[in-house]
């Protein structure tokens, strides 16, 4: 049920790259995992993004996570409709749900898994 | 563990278990010649019955403001507490846990906690309250870091010169450390001038009112100075103030703090406070401490749960919002149970009569000759700064010692050029025939 056009991350998150644009969300599995969300900090446009760093937070009502950036570059889009829609991260995680648009500076980092890789991860964790 | 006096079996037990024979033997790693010889200056034991006069006489050396009249204040508050409020604290229903950990399980304390946030929030103008926080000081460094989360980029805060200088010492501590500049606003005859603050750079503009000179200051004013450069406006105010005063909130404020110590509890030893931040509801996720929410349980009654113990530090570990996940529960609780006997109404008569009684107080001694109001221009509630003919230190020392009346704050001892500059705290529990006694005592100090 992931798709396989994705790049992941071992913190859970996917890349879809399109031209020097990443768009970034959270699993399906992560969204399942941090159940009722209650809120969603996003950046903002202009923004940096630094990989490895964080870029926003995800509460749910058990926990607040920090969302970790996998690539570099600046903050194009943040996906604002969600603010008032949380339940879309946990209903359309890798179509609506999608959380920010990144322009790239520079390639991918290295390490981001296939999504073969990534389940493999995900049912070691289970 | 008890603790009761070691007897000799414990003794030779003890000293069984590390293997030495004797007390002696156990200190013969120490050079003889550095061993105390002989028996020690100590006088013997007293009975029970003698250390208490003992210990009574040495109490009774304390002057204390519940034996004399006292205009001391600069901070630490004395206002009228019914019994029935320590009564009802000592109540076993409160004996549970101050800050519980398992928090759903005392619903009687997060009631409680509730009442309090609402009723703060009714008093400051503000959406939120927290649960509280240690004292007045804790209050205006947490609003401030609070600040300094919403506005990442800032390097530096405005504080005024009005600002209490206890609150100013905690404030240069913690900044210090996280390298952000402290920039101070002046006063001008006694209240912060909001027309020379430009401070780009700032995360928030932090003042007081009233101030520590008893000033009230232009809150309007100030609030939309810090906004003009895009900062949070931090307001510390006496909470017994805002029972006159416009709440903070309706003129601009961001986040309303201070010192409850006033509402039920007693100055004491100078403590404990109790912080009290009340902020606004887009700011409520930087918000530190604990919040009390209302909804209901999973058969649909309503039920008071910790809201945010997700950003707290035993969850959130260094990304907490606070390191503080307490409250300063008991002295809240007190707080809530003295507002809820006074009312609505009593709280705002109490208001007037501080009002009437520090107004009479200032306008007998301005007529003294050789004194006056420092800055007559400005409005006060029950505090006020009065120029003196002789330095306020000296004045104290007679009116004690000649009258039995404990006298107004020295300034002096905040700054050594306002030694003629003589704080004077006049409260509900200040009779008429108090403050008649104070005049006609300084009119016979000369």
């Amino acid at each position: 049920m992931n798709p396989n056009d994705l790049k992941y991350t071992m913190t859970h998150e996917w890349i879809r790259v399109d031209g020097d644009v990443a768009t970034i969300g959270i699993t399906a599995h992560a969204a399942e995992s941090l159940s009722d969300l209650v809120y969603l900090g996003l950046p903002s446009a202009g923004d940096e993004m630094t990989a490895g760093e964080s870029f926003g937070e995800i509460e749910s009502v058990k926990a607040v996570s920090d969302l970790n950036s996998p690539v570099n570059g600046e903050v194009v889009e943040a996906n604002t409709a969600l603010e008032d829609n949380l339940a879309t991260i946990n209903s359309d995680p890798y179509g609506e749900g999608w959380l920010v648009k990144v322009k790239l500076s520079g390639g991918l980092p290295e390490g981001l898994m296939d999504v073969d890789n990534y389940e493999k991860l995900v049912a070691e964790n289970a | 563990m008890n603790y009761v006096q070691n007897t000799d079996a414990d003794r030779a037990a003890m000293l069984a278990a590390i293997g030495a024979d004797s007390i002696d033997d156990l200190m013969a790693v120490i050079p003889e010649d550095c061993r105390f010889q002989g028996e020690l200056d100590v006088e013997p034991a007293l009975t029970e019955d003698a250390l208490l006069r003992e210990m009574k006489a040495l109490a009774d050396r304390n002057v204390s403001a519940d034996d004399h009249p006292s205009f001391l204040g600069a901070g630490s508050y004395r206002h009228f507490c019914p019994a029935l409020v320590d009564n009802l604290v000592s109540r076993t229903e409160y004996w549970t846990a101050y800050t519980p950990y398992q928090p759903e399980a005392s619903q009687g304390t997060l009631t409680t906690i509730l009442e309090w946030q609402s009723m703060m929030c009714r008093l400051t103008g503000m959406e939120v309250s927290n649960a509280s926080v240690y004292d007045g000081a804790t209050a205006v460094v947490e609003s401030v870091l609070m600040a300094l989360r919403l506005k990442p980029k800032a390097t530096s805060i405005v504080v005024s010169a009005g600002v209490h200088p206890d609150t100013r010492g905690a404030l240069n501590t913690y900044m210090g450390n996280l390298g952000i500049r402290i920039v101070e606003a002046p006063l001008e005859n006694g209240a912060t001038p909001s027309g020379h603050i430009n401070e780009p750079d700032a995360a928030a503009v932090v003042f007081q009112s009233p101030n520590v000179f008893g000033v009230i200051e232009d809150v309007e004013s100030l609030c939309q100075t810090a906004h003009a450069f895009e900062a949070l406006a931090i307001v510390s105010a006496d909470p017994i103030s805002l029972s006159l005063l416009t709440p903070p909130g309706e003129v601009g404020a961001d986040i309303v703090c201070g010192d409850a110590n006033p509402m039920g509890n007693k100055p004491w030893f100078g403590g404990p406070g109790v912080g009290y931040m009340c902020a606004r509801m887009e700011h409520v996720r930087q918000m530190p401490a604990r919040i009390a929410g209302e909804t209901v349980d999973a058969d649909g009654r309503r039920a008071v749960v910790l809201t945010f113990q997700t950003r707290e530090q035993h969850i959130r570990r260094a990304k907490a919002t606070s390191n503080i996940c307490t409250s300063q529960q008991l002295m809240a609780l007190r707080a809530t149970i003295w507002m809820s006997l006074l009312g609505k109404e009593g709280f705002h008569e109490l208001g007037r009569t501080n009002l009437s009684r520090s107004h009479y107080a200032a306008g007998r001694i301005a007529a003294l000759p050789g004194y006056e109001l420092t800055w007559p221009e400005h409005s006060f509630f029950k505090e006020f700064t009065v120029s003196t003919p002789l330095p306020a230190g000296k004045l104290n020392k007679v009116l004690l010692k000649k009258h039995g009346i404990i006298g107004g704050y020295d300034l002096g001892r905040m700054d050594k050029s306002l030694a003629n500059r003589w704080l004077v705290a006049v409260t509900d529990v200040n009779t008429k025939d108090e403050i008649d006694a104070l005049v006609a005592a300084l009119e016979t100090i000369r």
